[in-house]
């Protein structure tokens, strides 16, 4: 019934049978009106002026023309930002509010004005680089998007193809008077930046995907209204190692025995004098924040803000002095056992506390910022008035109940406990897209529109003010992740998003039902049956094995992607196919198809295969318990009687072995010994590169379950290693405490490697228990050998096989 | 002598209670000489007699002798073993020989599976991709890797290789007598590839057959020459 009164309000406006109160912009394809802007308009007027009439041409056909006399004018006036005329009548662009817009018709006289930075700059439409930047007040652009969505307009994705409309030969507008500003100040989508030109892309490598051109994908952040209040909070300490390191090592964590610390000594006041520092520079225009803090993106580089961000570096790695570790909880209390805690709140906030009273004695106008991440995400006992937070949640994980569950304890936290600090939520769509790139496979679409509301409603109850995502990526390389978007995936609940992030009180499920029915037409029926299907599937939590918390291939593809559900979506897709008979929807119908359908029958295909594949090389061994003369020593270990595996796969895809490759495996109770070996190998063809990674190198991974969180090391032939944590979207360094030895014996290549029981996962293992473990040969060319094939990348921790570390007779 | 050899060790290593022993199937090819009950990947029962013959041997001995094929036969049990808490342990036994013939790297292999026959897909235990059960494939080669026992869950395999030498589970010409056991309070599966040994020369952990139900014993032809084939079941009291 809702769709019908929609539909039936878009045919009153376009239609001519319209009463006498109402004006027509253009009838019968004729038009006398026009847009009027100033001869010194702002950028964000002329840009705004310039999507009008292309909007209104699109819909009509007749082109209104833009002009600076209203004199010229016969008929309807349409006047888009601040002139003479909107000066007469009191509408000045310094009287608006930041981000704050007018639509106002009366008669035949349309008045369109917002908040816009004073850039007089000539624009050229056809050149995305003159127009405004999202995050410059540009509050006349919001009204004339806001005029053009009374008009019928939508953007549901970028280029022509997305916009929706009903094409008619006359306009007719009503009075009406809307003052108003987005109710979110800070909005973005942070990374993948990158849309593909089929909006879609992969998550494995394919085909290759050309890109839409910059200039659309700027027309699409605007028309989204993304942007306002400009803010960036991420890692912002990583430029210290350039700056700081070794000079001055007091500025860093102690304790680890590495290059670099993987921290600063946040408990030093020096610490605090320095970032305290360094937000004055900032401020007085000294140092711009790339100097400063690195890890700006490129697009941001340039831009000032009020808010000098203080995030430690992406990891857990606190330093290990007695003031710092007094602030660390041994154990998380809140969010015990899930990625999101409190275990290191009291101790970062203290610090960025003490960083904001400095500063604000000097700056009282502006802020600190931080986010509430990982194991500081709950509050702290005080907060600065002049710190903003940034939560970061997982608000796409719907169908795991205990993240859920925690996300909404943090928000509620932070409201309580600090209701008038201005805060901002960074939620991961990212996921399980970033889990699909990096272990290689294609995932169960993530569709959630549905949930959007929920979570946007408890926002704003918490006082939230700004929000952005880090998007669903598509692969764009081997080495960029964050590069490239999978628009699709976030097609629908982006768009509720932003429209409720502009305004909250909208109707939802009025926002969906009329997405369907505008952007699919005639087709829209079988579509919205494939979105609800596939959305009901992957939020409910009853489709998931206990306690999943990331989408793996076997969930997507076992659990989610079943045969049953593939093909009542196939018989989906083919009424959808045979009802979007005219375009626009058939191409968009098209677009759905090969970005979506194909691509999840392509994941359950691929998986199908390497399933069988996969069935007989799943391994278990046995770690021999033996005593070592020299404990924690790899080289006095009687290899003789350790475990011995053959590596039988030559890649990751059970490939036939090329290299005779083995490892052995023992214990002695408090170390784990591993030596890897390879026979008919000459020294000297052995690379070595700068980054380990690229080298000829052996890769162990560690895991006390098949799962998150794991560990990895590598070494290099010159026995140079690296090892890393990763749980979730953390990864840090692995403060390796064993011992490692690279040796050539005569043809033959040997890693030698001690890991105490204690830390070669996170809790350590005991004999008795199974350690999950993958080894891998890597070279140039990629995996020369495994032990477990994942049918994926590297990082498959689904994958690792078992070994049991043996207990003593 | 085997058997019973092999039975009398296989008691004493159980502690449970033996009156809830129960045999599920003995092979006894002296009195099924047409090897009704077996069947093939042709589902035929009796299976092919041209692929599997009983004959007698140079000391009157009855064994059963399969022809140089891919495939195998397989046996219903006398009833299901459901796997759940009232399951103590599940025993397969087998004896048999692997002659010395041209194609004798072929491996030897033996199954429980869930699957009621020979699977149609493959002539294995297991259809592709699906059932449980326990597997054993061993062979003459002293490289781990033609060397393992096995457990699968609704399709998904865990196998062992042998790590310490020598690798190899049999010897040509030999009569062999391997012991499966599959512990379920432990979640462990034992293996005995030589007779008389008192420890398991291979034991798989995280061995977790909880939800099946086996219904079937298969052995892979490839040459080999069995003796006996016989199941046992161990209750809970």
């Amino acid at each position: 019934m809702r769709r019908i009164l929609l539909g039936l309000m878009v045919m009153l406006v376009m239609s001519g049978c319209m009463n006498q109160s109402q004006t027509a912009i253009v009838k019968d394809k004729i038009s006398n009106a026009g847009i009027i802007i100033d001869s010194t308009a702002t950028k964000s007027a002329q840009f705004a002026s310039m999507e009008l009439q292309y909007h209104l041409e699109k819909i009509t056909g007749t082109k209104i023309p833009i002009i600076n006399d209203p004199s010229k004018v016969k008929g309807p006036r349409i006047f888009v930002g601040e002139s003479a005329f909107t000066r007469e009548r009191g509408y000045r662009n310094s009287d608006f509010k930041n981000q704050e817009y007018l639509v106002s018709v009366k008669g035949d006289t349309v008045i369109l004005i917002g908040r816009d930075k004073e850039d007089f700059e000539k624009l050229d439409y056809k050149d995305y680089k003159t127009f405004p930047n999202i995050w410059d007040e540009c509050a006349t652009c919001y009204a004339v998007y806001d005029f053009l969505e009374r008009l019928g307009v939508r953007w549901y994705l970028p280029t022509d193809i997305g916009i929706t409309f009903t094409p008619s030969s006359s306009l007719f507008v009503s009075d009406m008077e809307i003052r108003r500003s987005p109710y979110m100040k800070f909005r973005r989508i942070l990374g993948g930046e990158q849309i593909p030109d089929n909006f879609a892309g992969d998550t494995v490598k394919s085909v290759k995907v050309g890109r839409i051109s910059d200039r659309e994908t700027v027309l699409w952040r605007m028309r989204q209204r993304l942007g306002g209040n400009y803010i960036y909070l991420n890692h912002s300490f990583y430029a210290y190692y350039e700056r700081f390191w070794p000079k001055r090592p007091e500025l860093f964590a102690s304790g680890y025995n590495e290059k670099q610390p993987p921290q600063l000594c946040y408990g030093n006041p020096e610490t605090v004098k320095q970032v305290t520092m360094d937000a004055k520079d900032y401020f007085d225009g000294r140092k711009d924040r790339v100097e400063l803090c690195g890890n700006i993106p490129y697009s941001d580089r340039g831009i000032k803000t009020d808010v000098f961000s203080l995030v430690p570096m992406d990891n857990r790695l606190w330093c290990k002095c007695p003031l710092c570790q007094s602030l660390v909880k041994l154990k998380a209390e809140r969010g015990a056992g899930q990625f999101s805690n409190d275990q290191a709140s009291e101790y970062i906030f203290s610090f960025v506390n003490k960083a904001a009273r400095d500063i604000r004695q000097q700056y009282p106008d502006k802020y600190v910022g931080t986010v509430a991440y990982a194991a500081y995400c709950y509050p702290p006992k005080t907060l600065e008035s002049n710190v903003i937070v940034e939560m970061c949640l997982h608000s796409r994980m719907v169908y795991a109940p205990d993240i859920m569950k925690n996300d909404k304890d943090i928000l509620n936290a932070w409201k309580n406990a600090f209701p008038e600090n201005f805060k901002l939520i960074w939620m991961y769509w990212c996921f399980p897209t970033e889990g699909a790139l990096r272990q290689k496979w294609r995932c169960f679409p993530p569709f959630f529109a549905h949930h959007v509301k929920k979570y946007m409603d408890e926002f704003v109850e918490a006082g939230v003010r700004g929000i952005q995502y880090q998007p669903s990526f598509s692969y764009y390389n081997d080495k960029s992740t964050y590069t490239r978007s999978y628009l699709l995936f976030d097609q629908l609940e982006g768009y509720v998003n932003w429209k409720l992030a502009d305004n909250p009180d909208l109707d939802a499920d009025m926002l969906i039902d009329e997405f369907f029915s505008r952007y699919y037409g005639p087709a829209a029926e079988p579509m919205r049956q494939f979105y609800l299907l596939v959305e009901e599937t992957f939020c409910n939590p009853a489709n998931y094995p206990p306690g999943t918390k990331h989408q793996t291939s076997e969930i997507a593809w076992q659990n989610l992607g079943t045969e049953a559900r593939m093909k009542t979506l196939g018989t989906f897709m083919d009424s959808a196919e045979r009802e979007a008979f005219n375009e626009p929807f058939k191409t968009r119908v098209q677009i759905f198809k090969k970005g979506i359908w194909e691509y999840m029958k392509k994941g359950r295909e691929g998986f199908l295969k390497q399933s069988e594949l996969m069935i007989p090389s799943m391994q278990h061994t046995t770690a021999v318990n033996l005593q070592n003369q020299d404990p924690g020593n790899p080289l006095t270990v009687p290899w003789n009687k350790a475990g011995y595996v053959k590596l039988q796969y030559g890649d990751m895809q059970a490939g036939k072995p090329v290299r005779n490759l083995d490892f052995r495996i023992c214990h002695d109770g408090k170390y784990l010994y591993l030596m890897y070996e390879e026979d008919n190998i000459d020294k000297d063809s052995l690379y070595v590169d700068g980054i380990l990674w690229k080298s000829d190198e052996w890769e162990a991974f560690f895991a006390k379950q098949r799962g998150e969180p794991y560990r990895q090391v590598g070494v290099d032939s010159s026995g140079k290693y690296v090892s890393l944590n990763y749980s979730g979207t953390v990864r840090d360094n692995w403060d390796f405490k064993g011992r490692i030895s690279s040796r050539h014996e005569g043809r033959s290549w040997k890693i030698y490697m001690a890991v105490p029981l204690d830390d070669v996962v996170e809790g350590g293992i005991v004999p008795g228990e199974t350690l999950y473990c993958n080894l891998i040969r890597s070279g140039r060319e990629g995996c020369l050998g495994c032990w477990i094939p994942t049918f994926a990348g590297y990082h498959a921790p689904g994958r690792f096989g078992e070994i049991y570390l043996e207990k003593k007779e | 002598m085997g058997f019973i050899v092999s039975i009398s060790f296989f008691l004493n290593l159980c502690s449970t209670d033996l009156s809830t022993m129960d045999c599920l199937f003995k092979s006894d090819f002296a009195n099924n000489k047409k090897l009704n009950g077996w069947t093939d990947v042709h589902q035929k029962n009796p299976p092919n007699s041209e692929w599997y013959q009983i004959v007698k041997d140079s000391n009157g001995e009855l064994y059963l002798k399969t022809r140089e094929v891919l495939f195998g036969i397989s046996h219903s049990l006398k009833s299901e073993i459901i796997v759940d808490d009232s399951l103590s342990e599940v025993q397969l036994l087998v004896i048999f020989r692997k002659p010395d013939l041209p194609l004798n790297g072929w491996p030897v292999t033996v199954a429980l599976s869930s699957s009621e026959t020979t699977a149609k897909d493959a002539g294995g235990p297991f259809w592709k991709g699906k059932d449980s059960g326990l597997l054993i494939i061993g062979s003459l080669y002293d490289k781990p890797e033609y060397n393992s026992i096995n457990w699968q869950k609704e399709g998904v395999r865990v196998r062992m290789h042998p790590y310490r030498l020598p690798f190899n589970f049999l010897e040509v010409g030999m009569w062999v007598e391997w012991r499966l056991v599959y512990r379920h309070q432990e979640k462990s599966l034992l293996f005995f590839h030589k007779q008389n040994d008192t420890l398991p020369f291979l034991v798989q952990h995280n061995v977790d057959l909880s939800g099946t139900v086996l219904s079937s014993v298969w052995i892979g032809a490839w040459g080999t020459e069995f003796k006996e084939i016989s199941v046992y079941v161990i209750k809970n009291k």
